[in-house]
């Protein structure tokens, strides 16, 4: 009788064991099983049973546990080791998981450890039990030989994994193989250009702005000042525009000490100015020198747009591979830096044009980063004056421009809902070509007349405004000058649509007493169709009276009213007694604390309806349709 | 207390004393129990393993072992080094010149002495070696895939190798010549496995991928004598009745294992649709012995080995990862050795230790002995309050230990 007991409490303490989905054993629980298992061989069995019981569900947090358990027991118990030995595959196959066909269950992560931990053991379990067990010493043999069981580094992976892991690795090797020959290759065939772009650039500096330390300065400044191509000035000095002087030199040069200059200055007797012309950097251009600058920008130009891209590439590529070429890393990190280095000294440079206030378009032409195109402020005075007079010749009234003005709604309350139907509301206007005035559009008819055709035009909006068949804004003006005929072929139609507040609120009669206040013009997305109602809230239809009063009907039968959540708490609290229905028949699972691997993620509902076959089959037709498509739109834009 | 009634039986003389040595071996046989003794297993992932075993039939000293890498070993049986190692007495590696290309499918001893053994492959070349040197000798080129051979265990008239091979024919080599000179054709697909009489020095069986097990006369020019037929229990003579034309299937499916009985009276037939048959070999008769049911999984040749003169004669049959022990005429199972982890390949019986050898697909070759009575157990036994220490370390791994702090 008490071994029944006994038999029963080590199955609670199992299943409660196994079902925790926690990482360790409860030590208090544990400690118990081994307490009833020391008593006697027979809970071992028992135990035994249990166990396998466990092992064999389908949930990796359960074989886990059930998996510890086996452990911490084979440890201790000859029986259980016996036990086990002699269904040692079975074991296995439950918690290693080495067929292919019987995997691990899910959830992954919680499989991986068990398999891990499962490897350890039987480690573990070689090395101090294998000499009682042969059957143990033959199966880790085998584990070893025939299922590739790696215990040196504590792995299990199936054959077919390990394949596929060689694979993979062959494969990324011989792709690096080959973008480091890429390079290579790149390098060899790019590097002669770029010594050679950057000899230039820096001879082409060198005649422009002559290094200080390449040639002796003599005393007399006149000779190295004569020797200069460039204009090398310091700042707001050369407001006189003086040639072919390295400025402050000279400058010191000229003024000779008392002279009005000098004192001017404040400059004492006996003072030093030191100038570092390294960083005088401004240069003028002139005639001479203009052709050196251009060759100059050229070269930065195919430094910095061409040459350090690819080099900055084939850094970016080498990077992950940097064992073993460090070579190849060394030449282009050098190539890089001297690209670099050029790019930096070209902007230090600070080439300043001769007559730079006067022609401003002249100079501004052959720089590359101008635009052809000035911004110009919508606001600006004179735009609106040419508007005004551009207006003016094309006969546009005040009022319609004003009226195209007043269509920009502006108080969010009168912003349209989405929920109402646009056609209802949007006018169409239709405007005929200036041309053809006579020319009426269908569309006028169907409007409702509330505003009288007029031929409208507005030239603040531009003539973005027009659907013509020709984009192009300079064949348009051509079409309107030539007029007449022409006028004829393009159509120009404006789709107008006038704003009408909508005037009516949903006043569906809420929990709170109030009326609904949401503005919608067919339906709301609370209460359903908008239907006219009485101060109270009621409809006023008896047919939509009916049609609430079953909706309500409805909702009372799916939530009777004594299942408010805060009444059930109270009750709860008070009885002890949870009457909550569940909702729909799913069953609570059993064992909370497991995960649930029904449960699926967002992704996967994503992915079931995103990759479903009728999607796919959906997306490929409208592909097809697109490709099929494409050539004729192409010939369409040949006509413009 | 089987054997203390059998001794009481020799003492009155109800029983003969070779019945008596009979019956005590095969008590013996019937339990067999793994024992630690094994070939010569790395410490490191073993890269070849034995795929076929023979053991030489003079003094039952010698095993020899085909490799998975085209290599053989010969062991020494009797010689039990440290470490529960048989002695080795010779191997070649497989990739060594002169060895097999592929894995060794059959070995054979010279049924004579140990001064000759025979390997085939699948590389189509069956090898004859001096064990001495361990040097190829000799060499057969066959045209087709080899899926077994073997010599007469009583030939003196002649010195034959008949060859299965994949093309349908068994194919006889002379050993004499070194040429082959004889094939007999019949088989419909591949033959499987030929097994000579033990009994008569010109019969051979073979069976084959087509579900048959027939019985050639090697001396005539007609050899084929008769088919093995499942549905009549007398087998159909192609002599009495020519006009036959469909031969007779012994199986439901391939057949993966025959072999005569020690006698050569019996043949044993082992299919792959997992029955095992009993036919009377001179008459080709289905014996109604029911073994019950039995599974393989395997195409593979499978060897299994049967007991000679034992008083009920037992058949070791490998099924699946298993080792079945019957009797052969009863079909009694008298036990079941699980050790392995895979699909067993063959089975091979030690006439003189009473060892059985196994070797199977988990790259294992186990050795099996008969349980052995020791006194010195008992008395173990006893002495349970030992000091863990003190005991052997087999003893020492196998004891309980539950911590102190578990009550």
């Amino acid at each position: 009788m008490d071994g029944d007991r006994r038999a029963a409490h080590l199955k609670y303490l199992v299943e409660k064991l196994t079902t925790s989905g926690k990482d360790n054993l409860d030590e208090e629980k544990f400690k118990k099983i081994k307490k009833i298992c020391k008593q006697s061989d027979i809970y071992v069995i028992e135990l035994y049973r249990l166990v396998i019981k466990q092992l064999k569900k389908k949930h990796a947090e359960i074989r886990y546990s059930a998996f510890q358990i086996c452990d911490a027991i084979f440890r201790r118990s000859h029986c259980f080791r016996e036990l086990l030995l002699k269904d040692f595959m079975q074991f296995i196959d439950l918690a290693l998981g080495l067929d292919p066909k019987k995997p691990l269950p899910k959830p992954d992560a919680v499989a991986r450890k068990l398999k891990q931990k499962c490897v350890e053991a039987i480690q573990y379990w070689y090395d101090h039990f294998s000499d009682g067990y042969l059957t143990l010493k033959r199966a880790y043999s085998y584990l070893r030989d025939c299922k590739k069981v790696d215990f040196a580094e504590l792995t299990a992976r199936t054959e077919a994994e390990q394949q596929r892991a060689e694979e993979e690795r062959r494969k990324a090797e011989e792709m690096k193989n080959k973008k480091i020959e890429k390079i290579k290759r790149e390098l060899e065939g790019t590097s002669d250009e770029i010594n050679d772009c950057i000899t230039q650039f820096h001879n082409c500096f060198k005649l422009l702005i002559p290094d200080v330390h390449d040639f002796f300065i003599p005393l007399s400044s006149e000779e190295v000042g004569s020797q200069e191509e460039s204009l090398v000035t310091d700042s707001g000095k050369d407001i006189q525009g003086e040639a072919s002087y390295g400025g402050d030199e000279e400058l010191e040069e000229k003024a000779e000490y008392g002279s009005e200059f000098m004192r001017g200055h404040g400059i004492m007797k006996g003072t030093n100015v030191k100038i570092t012309l390294e960083d005088v950097r401004k240069v003028q251009r002139t005639e001479d020198n203009e052709v050196v600058i251009e060759n100059l920008k050229e070269y930065i130009c195919i430094l910095s747009t061409k040459l350090l891209p690819s080099v900055r590439r084939w850094e970016e590529i080498i990077q992950p591979y940097s064992a073993g070429n460090e070579s190849l890393i060394k030449t282009i990190i050098d190539h890089k830096i001297s690209i670099q280095n050029c790019v930096k000294r070209f902007e230090s440079l600070n080439i300043v044009n001769k007559e730079n206030q006067t022609v401003i378009k002249d100079i501004n032409s052959d720089s590359d980063d101008d635009d052809d195109f000035i911004e110009v402020p919508w606001d600006d005075p004179r735009v609106v004056r040419a508007a005004a007079s551009e207006a003016a010749l094309l006969e546009i009234t005040k009022h319609s421009s004003s009226h195209s003005t007043s269509s920009q709604p502006d108080e969010p309350d009168n912003q349209p809902s989405s929920s109402g139907l646009c056609h209802t509301s949007s006018q169409v206007q239709s405007g005929s070509s200036k041309t053809s005035e006579s020319y009426r559009f269908p569309d006028e008819y169907l409007s409702k007349g509330t505003s009288a055709p007029k031929r409208h035009h507005n030239p603040l909006a531009g003539l973005s405004q027009v659907w013509t068949a020709t984009a192009d804004l300079h064949e348009q003006e051509e079409v309107q000058s030539t007029g007449g005929i022409l006028g004829i072929a393009t159509q120009r139609v404006n789709y107008e649509r006038s704003w009408e507040p909508v005037k009516w609120a949903c006043r569906a009669p809420l929990k709170t007493g109030q009326l609904c206040p949401r503005k919608d013009r067919e339906k709301c997305p609370f209460h359903g169709p908008i239907v006219p109602r009485d101060e109270t809230g009621k409809p006023l239809r008896p047919e939509d009276a009916a049609r609430e009063q079953a909706a309500r009907e409805q909702y009372e039968r799916d939530h009777p009213a004594w299942q408010d959540p805060q009444l059930l708490a109270e009750l709860k609290a008070a009885t002890g007694v949870d009457l909550k229905i569940d909702k729909g028949r799913r069953k609570r699972n059993r064992y909370e604390n497991l995960t649930d691997l029904k449960k699926t993620t967002p992704k996967e509902r994503l992915a079931k309806k995103v990759l479903s076959k009728k999607a796919v089959r959906r997306l490929n037709v409208a592909l097809n349709k697109e490709h099929r498509s494409a050539p004729n739109t192409s010939s369409d834009f040949r006509f413009s | 207390m089987e054997t203390v009634r059998s001794t009481e039986k020799v003492r009155c003389g109800q029983l003969s004393s070779i019945k008596y040595r009979s019956s005590i071996e095969r008590c013996l046989t019937t339990s067999h129990v793994m024992s630690s003794v094994s070939l010569d297993q790395k410490e490191q992932v073993a890269t070849s393993y034995v795929t076929y075993a023979d053991l030489e039939c003079v003094d039952y000293k010698y095993l020899l072992c085909g490799l998975s890498d085209g290599g053989v070993a010969i062991y020494d049986t009797s010689v039990v080094k440290e470490g529960s190692i048989y002695g080795e007495v010779g191997s070649v590696k497989g990739g060594q010149r002169g060895t097999h290309k592929y894995q060794v499918e059959c070995v054979q001893w010279y049924p004579a002495d140990a001064g000759l053994f025979s390997t085939s492959s699948r590389d189509k070349r069956i090898k004859i070696w001096d064990p001495n040197r361990m040097k190829v000798v000799d060499q057969f080129d066959i045209d087709c895939h080899i899926h077994h051979h073997q010599m007469s265990p009583v030939a003196t008239k002649h010195s034959l190798l008949a060859v299965a091979g994949d093309s349908g024919e068994v194919i006889l080599c002379d050993l004499r010549s070194g040429t082959s000179t004889h094939r007999l054709r019949g088989h419909d697909g591949a033959v499987r496995t030929t097994q000579w009489s033990p009994r008569v020095q010109h019969l051979i069986a073979s069976s084959g991928c087509d579900r048959t097990v027939r019985m050639w006369d090697v001396r005539g020019s007609h050899p084929f004598i008769m088919a093995l037929d499942a549905n009549h229990h007398a087998a159909e003579s192609f002599r009495r009745n020519k006009k036959i034309k469909r031969i007779p299937q012994a199986h439901k499916s391939q057949v993966v294992s025959f072999c005569f009985t020690h006698d050569g009276l019996w043949l044993l037939t082992f299919g792959r649709d997992g029955e095992l048959k009993l036919w009377n070999s001179t008459t080709g008769r289905k014996m109604d012995v029911s073994y019950g049911e039995m599974f393989t999984d395997t195409r593979r040749n499978l060897r299994m080995a049967v007991t000679p003169s034992m008083h009920p004669d037992l058949v070791f049959l490998p099924c699946k990862s298993k080792v079945l022990v019957l009797e052969i005429l009863t079909g009694r199972l008298v036990n079941v050795m699980s050790g392995h982890f895979s699909t067993v390949f063959g089975a091979l019986y030690n006439p003189s230790s009473m060892n059985l050898y196994t070797f199977g697909n988990d790259h294992n070759f186990i050795t099996w002995t008969p349980k052995i009575f020791d006194v010195n157990e008992l008395e173990e036994d006893e002495n349970r309050t030992l000091d863990l220490l003190e005991l052997p370390k087999r003893q020492r791994v196998t004891q309980d230990n539950w911590s102190s702090d578990e009550d």
